[in-house]
């Protein structure tokens, strides 16, 4: 890949990135997110 | 340039910090009976404890170190987590560290008590690497816990200090990770003090994994070596105390972009469009 071309690796990244929260999103993963998101980790702040 | 004359800089330069301050409290702002909103399914790239009483976004490391660990029972790639974190920083490449994190205002904060700071050795800027592959995949991969999470500082500020302060049932759950994490905590504050931005620099798996995409992102920094007169003043302004001329845009730079204050112009953010940008590799480039 030439120099000039790695100017513009940003936006098939960008797109990948939009590409896959998507279908992340799409397929209920979200709510995997929320569900430990409410569940607090008493563990990980050191309490019990 | 005429002499004395101070190349203009982005305006929106001058609002980092009201920005950094305006996040503490969007990112906090769940309160309970009257909060604002709840975006907790939402990975708000940014260090930011969702064990905090009132967080009202996601931490994206602790949403992928908790979908590692889930996918040992169904093994299901975390593409939510990794296409937000993927999105944003190939845009805006480790702005969110500079700009957005409530950890990196803390640290830039108390690194105004001290003029002068101790320097880290160049080696320590590997250790994030080390600790978001080994803390923030290996082991929650193997063990399904969150290691990160369990040494992490700010979830030590956010979520060990505020839980058991405004819920008295959880203090006599307090135990010896407890005082370790404090321990960190109190380690990384007293170091913020003498060294500039030690956590983001060298042990930051999310600052890690977005540096990965500081170099190829839409905005980036770009050092004029011919507009460089050597006076060190990037050098002194950076809050991460790196050296712009050599390490910009690299993998301890946090891209607050204080040094594209340059009094000579040396320094500019950029981006893909502009005309005299520079890509990885090319001369001009503080690389």
């Amino acid at each position: 890949m030439t120099v000039r071309a790695m100017r513009w690796l940003w936006l098939p990244l960008a797109l990948l990135g939009i590409a896959l929260l998507v279908y992340g999103a799409w397929t209920g993963q979200i709510d995997a997110v929320i569900r430990h998101a409410k569940t607090l980790c008493t563990a990980c702040i050191g309490l019990g | 340039m005429a002499e004395g004359k101070r190349p203009a800089f982005p305006g929106y330069l001058r609002f980092r910090r009201y920005v950094q301050l305006a996040l503490v409290f969007l990112l906090n702002a769940r309160f309970s009976g009257g909060f604002l909103y709840d975006l907790r399914g939402v990975c708000f790239p940014a260090l930011n404890c969702w064990a905090c009483p009132t967080a009202a976004v996601g931490c994206p490391m602790g949403a992928l170190q908790n979908a590692i660990g889930d996918m040992r029972a169904v093994f299901i790639l975390p593409l939510y987590i990794l296409g937000s974190l993927i999105a944003v920083s190939a845009v805006i490449g480790r702005s969110m560290c500079g700009w957005l994190c409530p950890f990196g205002l803390l640290q830039d904060l108390l690194a105004r008590a001290r003029r002068r700071h101790a320097e880290l050795p160049p080696w320590t800027g590997y250790i994030k690497y080390a600790l978001l592959v080994g803390l923030g995949i290996i082991l929650p991969w193997l063990t399904g816990v969150p290691w990160f999470c369990k040494f992490c500082p700010q979830g030590a500020l956010q979520g060990g200090i505020f839980q058991p302060l405004l819920y008295p049932d959880l203090r006599p759950l307090i135990h010896e990770w407890w005082f370790l994490k404090i321990g960190i905590l109190v380690a990384f504050v007293v170091a913020s003090v003498f060294i500039r931005r030690p956590f983001c620099r060298s042990f930051c798996a999310l600052g890690a994994l977005f540096s990965l995409f500081s170099r190829v992102s839409l905005v980036r920094m770009y050092y004029d070596r011919e507009a460089c007169t050597d006076c060190m003043w990037c050098v002194r302004a950076c809050p991460a105390g790196i050296d712009p001329r050599r390490e910009l845009s690299g993998m301890n730079c946090v891209s607050c972009m204080e040094c594209a204050k340059c009094p000579f112009g040396a320094i500019h953010v950029e981006t893909a469009f502009s005309r005299r940008v520079a890509a990885p590799g090319d001369e001009g480039e503080g690389a």
